[in-house]
């Protein structure tokens, strides 16, 4: 599948995080980047040894629950508090209870868009899809619109029948910037809906372009040459769907039956560390961070895959002065599952920041060892590098790499340090140049290269 | 006549007869209690989760006795591993339909008594002898009853070679394949499970069952009927053998009104399978081709059951196919037999069905305005499901929809009767006219529960008629027979099936509301291996018996029968 296949995007994790970020995924309903490591920690056993996810499973959502609880009782009048009690009781199952404190949510703070959006979900997975359609406008009322939440009304609206309505949608989500290919997808359902054909060629034409693996794309330009008689196409783009499909469906096949798909384990884990780190960020903005690195902390053990998690553990831990303290749990995290590279990757930054050049380093290099083409494993090398102001053309190979695997402007901007330390000056100006021109807004970018340019020439 | 109905006929009409017909509200009284019928459903469970709980059972409605009341055959699981308890029993059960609503269990005395796991049921006359027989479809070996005529059956399944496998059964179907004149028989099979290969999984911390993704996809069987009794099984050189994948509903219909019976199969989480018949009783498979294999997204859907009538009345039978939770029951309609579009989100047919696990589904027309409604049963297969899903339940309502005969279905679900309002886990469903009043009645077969005789008491004066079809020189039920009812305002086609809904059967009897139409100018039949009968101006509101060649497609001066009333 499209997702699957992307190239792993470290940056997102890392950027601040508004609640749309948190509350989603937790609700178990939005898309999770999964990076491939195990989770940390240990499957609950029972007086035979034996793994007993029943009983795992329980345990963790009793407790995702209680945490939500002791938020409320703590912080009655925040309204994000009854947002994450609400995510904990849809991940158990009790839809109703969730939109009860969704409501909450909303009494206490009426313009919480992304509640409404959660709300619009929930309406939609009891086959209430008229409330589904009116949740959805309502978000989009008091919240910017986004492609994911016009795509999810455009659904819902083809779902009633609403064809045009749904085309309009459609058209207003293609036209975002941040429209996937999603949109021009369901944008072609919708005029293969309605019959138009020819537009729905069109649109699932321009999602394969985006998307060369789009199976579904396939099977509407299937749908949609076989309507318009044009045969060869239609066999043609039929042949790629079923190849399509039937790697999709060996996909799907195998991962159902791996022991973790079976047990249903994996899903509650991962979706109770939402909770959990949901949790964290309301401790952390009300000023409570021993609270807020202990719920992050469980966040991290359930997930192992989750890099915003280790970040936020990081973040805290220097917030609160107590880097060693962080060491001394990225090393415990690292003990635990030596082959988790963010385990490795969060202590060698901790450790970097700590002046400890050597255990750093080393913690650095089994970064790449483990994931050769991690953006932010090279970044990480390159600025602890840049930061001991040891091997300087070292730190520029890394930087350099850094930026070619993922050109963002922290890249650029690190990668003109790079330059600069290694007596580069055009090399550095021409690289704060290119992280200006992504970012033109950020302070920090235009001092260096105010900097870069008033320095001496030799 | 409810109110709002009249609203719903002032719309533009697509026909000229929505426009005079009387849509009137459907209302479903549950009369169980009353019918005598005691059975109660078990799947055999024991806390062990076997895949083959979740799909147990389907039920037949059909006239065993040939005394003109339709009898019912609800089917029944069996212990599985775990439940063994000594002296435990279950079994099958035949009610005679004695009238008055009452039924007389009558399995002991008619020799249905195995012991066996039952999933599916189909019955027919396949030998001709005059006499509806009855083959199960079981997790286990198959079993096929010789219908006796005195009331008894016999098990001759050895004998007719149509059950030497051992598998999870499905739907299963009599049809005529090659048009010989005998009744030939396809078997679906669910998965490749048996107690060896067993798995569960945790869903939510609640142990349950596996998918059907965890066992390897299974062949169907094809038996052609040698017209001496015997079966042979030409799975292969008919080409069904060779496509593997997860049966459950079937049904055999003519979809290109080429003369032939094709086959459709729902596959459980793979590509529904369409059956193209050439006419010899070879099958080519062109379900993606033809779009009805998938939803319009692209995605296999977890297909359960299937009906197949003409909803819209255009003269080509349509399918509607029962799906699980997450997706909406899909509506495919036939494009003048080139292909099928999923019009399910334009019409509404798939109002109210989100939530839920469907299962029997029946395209009927329960109040005879002239549009065929929908029926779909409910019911969650996985019985911890309220635990960690409240927007599901593992017993749910029944779905009733309304043809308004303007191309959209309303749901009427909540204003349908006591009979619409109790929640089960339903899974069989079959419709029949029970109490010969003229209007469908309807059976559910509720897992692990009591089964549900719904009486339609919906107070219609809307003209019907029924045909019942005795062959000749084609097989005697006239399976695969299409008949036309045609009328000044309209013409309706239907076809006879031996299995359909969700491994059940049930409509040996074709029912048609006419609506307010006073009067049909012909009645046409068109035999499968045979010729074509036409009967001129034939009464309304009565039971009508077509015997094949009894009214030939007269010459010019040639003198027309009229037709018996049926008894």
């Amino acid at each position: 599948m499209p997702l699957a296949l992307a190239r792993p995007n470290l940056r997102k994790p890392f950027r601040a995080r508004v609640i749309s970020e948190w509350i989603k995924p937790i609700l178990g309903i939005g898309l999770t980047l999964i990076l491939g490591a195990a989770p940390t920690n240990s499957p609950a056993k029972g007086p035979t040894g034996k793994p007993q996810p029943e009983l795992e499973t329980a345990t963790l959502k009793r407790d995702a629950v209680a945490v939500a609880n002791a938020l409320a009782s703590q912080y009655p009048g925040d309204p994000l508090v009854y947002a994450l009690l609400g995510s904990a009781h849809f991940n158990i199952g009790q839809a109703d209870e969730a939109l009860r404190h969704l409501q909450r949510c909303i009494e206490l703070n009426p313009n919480q868009a992304d509640v409404y959006e959660i709300q619009a979900r929930i309406a939609y997975d009891k086959g209430q899809i008229d409330e589904c359609v009116r949740l959805f406008q309502e978000a989009l009322k008091r919240g910017s619109p986004n492609a994911d939440l016009l795509n999810r009304l455009g659904r819902a609206q083809l779902d009633l029948g609403k064809t045009e309505e749904a085309q309009a949608t459609l058209q207003q989500a293609v036209q975002r910037p941040d429209a996937p290919g999603e949109s021009r997808f369901l944008l072609g359902q919708s005029y293969l809906q309605a019959g138009a054909f020819a537009k729905a060629r069109e649109c699932f034409q321009e999602v394969i372009q985006q998307i060369p693996d789009h199976t579904q794309a396939f099977f509407g330009l299937f749908t949609a040459s076989t309507r318009l008689g044009l045969s060869d196409d239609a066999d043609r783009y039929r042949k790629e769907f079923v190849r399509l499909e039937g790697s999709d469906r060996k996909s799907l096949t195998d991962s159902s039956i791996q022991p973790d798909s079976l047990s249903g384990v994996g899903f509650v884990r991962e979706t109770v560390a939402r909770t959990f780190a949901g949790a964290g960020q309301l401790y952390r903005a009300h000023g409570k961070l021993e609270q807020a690195t202990e719920q992050f902390h469980k966040a991290a053990l359930l997930d192992g895959s989750t890099p915003s998690y280790r970040a936020s553990l990081e973040s805290l831990y220097l917030q609160r002065k107590l880097p060693l303290e962080g060491i001394r749990l990225f090393e415990e995290l690292t003990t635990a599952n030596p082959t988790n590279y963010l385990n490795h990757l969060f202590l060698g930054r901790l450790q970097s920041k700590s002046g400890m050049f050597e255990p750093a380093e080393k913690s650095l290099l089994t970064v790449q060892k483990f994931v050769p083409g991690l953006p932010e494993g090279h970044r990480a090398l390159g600025e602890l590098y840049l930061r001991a102001n040891r091997k300087l053309p070292e730190a520029l190979a890394e930087l350099s790499i850094s930026v070619e695997l993922d050109p963002s402007p922290p890249h650029f901007y690190l990668l003109s340090i790079a330059c600069a330390k290694n007596k580069d000056p055009q090399g550095a100006l021409n690289a704060i140049q290119q992280a200006i021109k992504l970012r033109p807004n950020e302070a920090s970018y235009q001092k260096l290269r105010e900097q870069l340019l008033q320095a001496p020439k030799k | 006549m409810r109110g709002w109905w009249v609203l719903l006929s002032l719309g533009v009409s697509l026909s000229g007869l929505a426009e005079t017909a009387q849509p009137l509200a459907i209302q479903w009284k549950d009369i169980t209690l009353e019918t005598g019928i005691q059975f109660t459903h078990t799947d055999g469970n024991s806390g062990k989760h076997y895949i083959v709980e979740t799909v147990a059972s389907g039920l037949a409605t059909f006239d065993f006795d040939k005394d003109g009341k339709i009898d019912i055959l609800l089917l029944n699981g069996a212990p599985l591993p775990g439940t063994e308890k000594p002296g435990a029993v279950s079994r099958n059960a035949l009610y005679r339909n004695d009238g008055g609503w009452k039924f007389t269990d009558v399995t002991v005395s008619a020799g249905l008594t195995d012991s066996a796991y039952h999933l599916g049921v189909c019955t027919a006359d396949y030998n001709n002898d005059g006499h509806t027989d009855i083959y199960l479809s079981n997790y286990g070996r198959n079993i096929l009853y010789k219908n006796n005529g005195n009331g008894t059956f016999t098990d001759v399944t050895a004998v007719a070679g149509v059950g030497g496998w051992e598998h999870v059964g499905a739907g299963a179907c009599f049809f005529d394949m090659d048009g010989d004149g005998d009744l030939d028989l396809f078997a679906a099979s669910y998965v490749d499970f048996n107690l060896k290969n067993h798995k569960t999984s945790v869903m939510n911390g609640f142990t349950t069952y596996v998918g059907p993704l965890q066992y390897p996809p299974t062949a169907n069987h094809l038996f052609r009927n040698n017209g001496n009794g015997t079966f042979s099984d030409v799975s292969k050189e008919s080409g069904i053998a060779g496509f593997l994948s997860s049966g459950m509903g079937v049904v055999a219909a003519d979809f290109d009104n080429d003369g032939d019976s094709d086959l459709l199969v729902a596959n459980d989480l793979r590509a529904n399978a369409l059956w193209v018949n050439d006419g010899q009783g070879r099958f080519k498979e062109i379900g993606a081709l033809i779009g009805i294999a998938y939803d319009p997204f692209g995605n296999a859907q977890g297909n359960m059951g299937v009906d197949c009538a003409d909803w819209n009345n255009d003269g080509w039978l349509d399918f509607y196919v029962t799906t699980y939770q997450r997706q909406l029951s899909t509506l495919y309609q036939n494009q003048s037999g080139k292909y099928f579009d999923d019009v399910t989100r334009a019409t509404g047919a798939g109002l109210g069905s989100f939530p839920h696990v469907k299962w029997g589904a029946g395209i009927v027309d329960f109040n005879n305005d002239g549009h065929r409604d929908l029926f779909v049963a409910c019911g969650h297969l996985i019985d911890t499901v309220d635990q960690f899903d409240s927007t599901t339940s593992y017993r749910a309502k029944n779905i009733l929809l309304q043809n308004t005969g303007h191309g959209k279905f309303v749901d009427v679900s909540a204003q349908g009767g006591d009979g619409m309002q109790a929640r089960w886990s339903s899974r069989g469903s079959a419709f029949d006219d029970l109490d010969n009043d003229g209007d469908v009645d309807a059976v559910i077969l509720n897992s692990r529960a009591a089964a549900t005789v719904l009486r339609n008491d919906s107070k219609s004066q809307n003209s019907w008629t029924q045909v019942e079809l005795r062959g000749t020189g084609t097989n005697r039920d006239g399976i695969g027979a299409r008949v036309r009812i045609v009328t000044e305002a309209m013409t309706w086609i239907d076809e006879v099936h031996s299995g359909r809904s969700y491994q059940s059967d049930f409509g040996r009897r074709l029912h048609f509301g006419l609506g307010t139409v006073k009067k049909i100018d012909r009645i046409e039949v068109k035999w499968v291996g045979g010729g074509n009968d036409v009967i001129l101006n034939p009464p309304i509101n009565q039971r009508i018996l077509i015997t094949e060649g009894g009214h030939r497609v007269p010459s010019a001066d040639a003198p027309l029968k009229q037709p018996p009333t049926a008894p």
